[in-house]
């Protein structure tokens, strides 16, 4: 027992175990897409829209950011309800002249406020039609979506809206996760300069975790 | 076959490498830890974090760069940022140069990196060869601290394995990478705090009149970094007085020295300040005086802002500033999962605490309710005040613990102070809370003021606390970990959890958010 406790709290078996936790965290952590916030909705009180009835349908021309161009984000939408049993269905789309892409978003049920989040790729930096349209089988107890009374832009249009109201959209950069190394260091060796502390901290700490009855 | 490898001993053994782990390994790791930290810190000054994506990085440069240029001493709300280091900080959004709001601080830290950019000048003709100059050597005081923290920990009694566990996390937090390899004051700030926490602790130990001496310097050059540290002064000094008073012979030479040594440094900065500004410590207020003032009592800001919470969660890593040259803040507070990677050990070693102050209090029924009746008026302040009502849950549950485990442990050595039994180290221990709790203290009334003035929230950066976070942990953490006899492997344990939590928040989340705005 001896042996194999000075052996698995060695200075050699310590290294391979930063290294290796190291290596294995790199793998899974570049094998992750990484979502980051990219541009919030604008801070206001929330007015929740009518029910998204069967063919009710809002839309709002929003402008793509032009870091998010030609590149996979997010769009968050929000619903809401004042209705404790709220539930329904709705489709998501965003078109941009002939580039079209849809998202059904499945037994909404907002409690009072609910974000759902929806990929798209592949628009340009230019403005670009987002509507939500009530699906079949929804009713008066169906969520609406939130909005704000003092957006900037285009207002949202739709039946039964009695007031100007602004979308809420939280916009999502996802970075790809095997560029993460590469966004921000030069080259591979730089890389691996900023990785070895990392390691180098865990391999301490397990070496020395095997004295720790003896000191 | 016998080789060696630095003062480790190394042997083969059965065709196995083997180690054997000495008191020389304890004493070399801390070396580790701070080499390691310092190239992390460095790379990421370099590579990872973009120039001014650091609070208020572009005032700090500006400064250096008026000192290092001969333009003397930066004067607050006339002197303007420098017209170079604007241009690349406003890229994307030209205009002319603000007034350099960080001239409201003491020079010390800027006086120090103009020889750096000495330095770095000779390797670039423009700013960037001193910009990345600074970062390094800001990355080396940072370190130094962490090193200085372990010397600490092992001052006060905690075994060395304990003292290597607390570097490794310390080192692990992205908060302090990330100030680390900047250009900031910060860092300065972290190491004279660690500095003042050892020299105070050797003089409670054994009033040396060399440690004394030394603790008058660390306490004066730190009041010379940020007004900040200025705080740390009253508990410190009146604790080191008295703990100099009993010694005996020698009081007023010893006191005398310690006074002025700390206190002449800012006592020149403030006259300089009478002189130019009219005021002692003038700081600039612009950004907390709103049109629309809150109007609240202190127990009902209490209740209204989950003030604890930000405190704590932006001490484990708020991210970003201005880096991509828009004029716009950008922040990268880290996501509630590695807040909870951070903050559940701490609230395991509080729980520890608890533990041990309770099973002390078993020995005996007056011992027992000694601890148990404070404890329980605690908690009951703690809930009649209702002060935790907004807090978030993580941190509800570390203050719900943390209470009771600290009023149940102070009870237990007040127990023991009544019978008569004086345990030294404890004393420090609490010594060390208490400054704690007076920093804590000051901060949230200054919170406070701001935030009625302001209308909103304001000053809850969880930075400020790093000239008192050596004496968070030997305040908080020891008493459990001293008894507990797996101590060692916890913290350690602890120190992996952080160091694989820090790697995934840097590479999932910080890389990609600098590079999000191109």
């Amino acid at each position: 027992m001896g042996n194999i406790r000075r052996l698995l709290f060695s200075l050699p078996f310590g290294i391979l175990v930063g290294l290796g936790t190291v290596a294995v965290l790199v793998v899974l952590i570049v094998r992750e897409d990484s979502v980051q916030p990219y541009k919030n909705h604008k801070w206001a009180e929330d007015i929740i829209s009518p029910p998204l009835l069967d063919g009710v349908e809002f839309t709002q021309v929003l402008e793509v950011p032009s870091g998010l161009a030609q590149q996979e984000f997010l769009l968050a939408v929000f619903f809401g309800s004042k209705q404790a049993n709220s539930v329904g269905s709705a489709e998501i789309t965003l078109e941009q002249g002939e580039h079209s892409q849809s998202h059904i978003a499945e037994n909404l049920a907002p409690r009072s406020t609910l974000r759902k989040r929806f990929s798209f790729s592949g628009f340009a930096a230019a403005p670009a039609v987002l509507t939500i349209r009530g699906m079949p089988g929804n009713s008066e107890i169906s969520p609406g979506v939130l909005c704000i009374a003092e957006g900037e832009g285009a207002a949202m249009e739709g039946e039964l809206l009695d007031q100007s109201l602004y979308l809420s959209v939280d916009w999502f950069k996802v970075v790809p996760g095997g560029q993460k190394l590469s966004l921000r260091f030069p080259n591979i060796t730089v890389a691996i300069f900023w990785l070895v502390p990392f390691a180098g901290l865990i391999s301490l700490a397990w070496i020395g975790s095997g004295g720790a009855k003896d000191s | 076959m016998e080789m060696r490898f630095g003062d480790f001993a190394v042997g083969v053994s059965s065709s196995l490498m083997t180690i054997r782990l000495s008191a020389r390994f304890y004493q070399l790791a801390p070396w580790g830890v701070l080499g390691f930290f310092v190239l992390k810190a460095v790379v990421s000054g370099l590579f990872v974090v973009r120039p001014w994506d650091v609070p208020d990085e572009v005032g700090h440069f500006s400064y250096i760069k008026d000192l290092a240029s001969g333009k003397g001493l930066p004067v607050l709300h006339e002197t303007l940022l420098d017209k170079a280091v604007w241009d690349s900080f406003v890229a994307n959004a030209p205009g002319e140069p603000g007034s350099n709001w960080i001239a409201q601080h003491p020079p010390l830290y800027h006086l120090l990196m103009v020889p750096v950019y000495g330095v770095g000048s000779l390797v670039s003709s423009s700013f960037w060869g001193p910009f990345y100059a600074i970062r390094i050597v800001t990355a080396v005081l940072f370190g130094a601290g962490i090193l200085f923290l372990m010397k600490v920990f092992n001052e006060v009694g905690l075994p060395q394995t304990v003292s290597l566990g607390f570097g490794i996390m310390i080192s692990s937090i992205p908060n302090h990478t990330y100030l680390a390899g900047a250009v900031n004051h910060d860092a300065l700030v972290f190491l004279l705090g660690s500095l003042v926490l050892y020299y105070w602790i050797r003089i409670c130990k054994s009033p040396s009149d060399s440690d004394i001496l030394k603790l008058g310097i660390a306490l004066g050059l730190g009041g010379l970094v940020k007004y900040t540290f200025l705080v740390v002064f009253p508990p410190v000094l009146a604790m080191s007085l008295f703990v100099i008073w009993k010694r005996g012979p020698g009081f007023w030479k010893s006191s005398a020295s310690l006074c002025v040594l700390s206190l002449f440094p800012i006592g020149l900065w403030i006259v300089r300040n009478l002189f130019t500004y009219g005021a002692m410590l003038p700081v600039d207020m612009t950004g907390f005086q709103s049109e629309r003032p809150l109007d609240m009592s202190l127990l009902q800001f209490g209740r209204s802002f989950p003030v604890f919470s930000i405190i704590a969660q932006t001490y484990w890593g708020l991210l970003g500033w201005m880096g991509d040259g828009n004029l716009q803040v950008r922040w990268l507070q880290i996501y509630s999962v590695y807040q909870q990677a951070y903050t559940v050990p701490i609230i395991l070693i509080l729980t520890l605490n608890l533990f041990y102050a309770v099973r002390s209090g078993t020995e005996s029924w007056r011992r027992f309710l000694y601890g148990a009746d404070r404890t329980f008026l605690a908690i009951i302040l703690l809930f009649v005040l209702n002060w935790l009502d907004e807090e978030y849950t993580l941190y509800w549950i570390m203050i719900v613990v943390g209470v009771p485990a600290l009023t149940w442990s102070i009870s237990d050595y007040l127990f023991d102070r009544k019978q008569g039994k004086v345990d030294r180290l404890r004393e420090i221990e609490i010594g060390a809370l208490l400054v704690f709790c007076f920093f804590l203290t000051v901060h949230i009334l200054r919170i406070y003021s701001f935030t009625v003035s302001s209308g909103a929230l304001q000053g809850t950066f969880g930075r400020y606390y790093l000239p008192v976070s050596g004496f968070l942990m030997v305040g908080c953490f020891s008493y459990g970990l001293k008894r507990f006899p797996w101590s060692g492997q916890f913290i350690l344990g602890c120190g992996i959890l952080y160091g694989c939590t820090e790697m995934y928040i840097w590479l999932h989340e910080a890389i990609p958010f600098f590079e999000l705005y191109g």
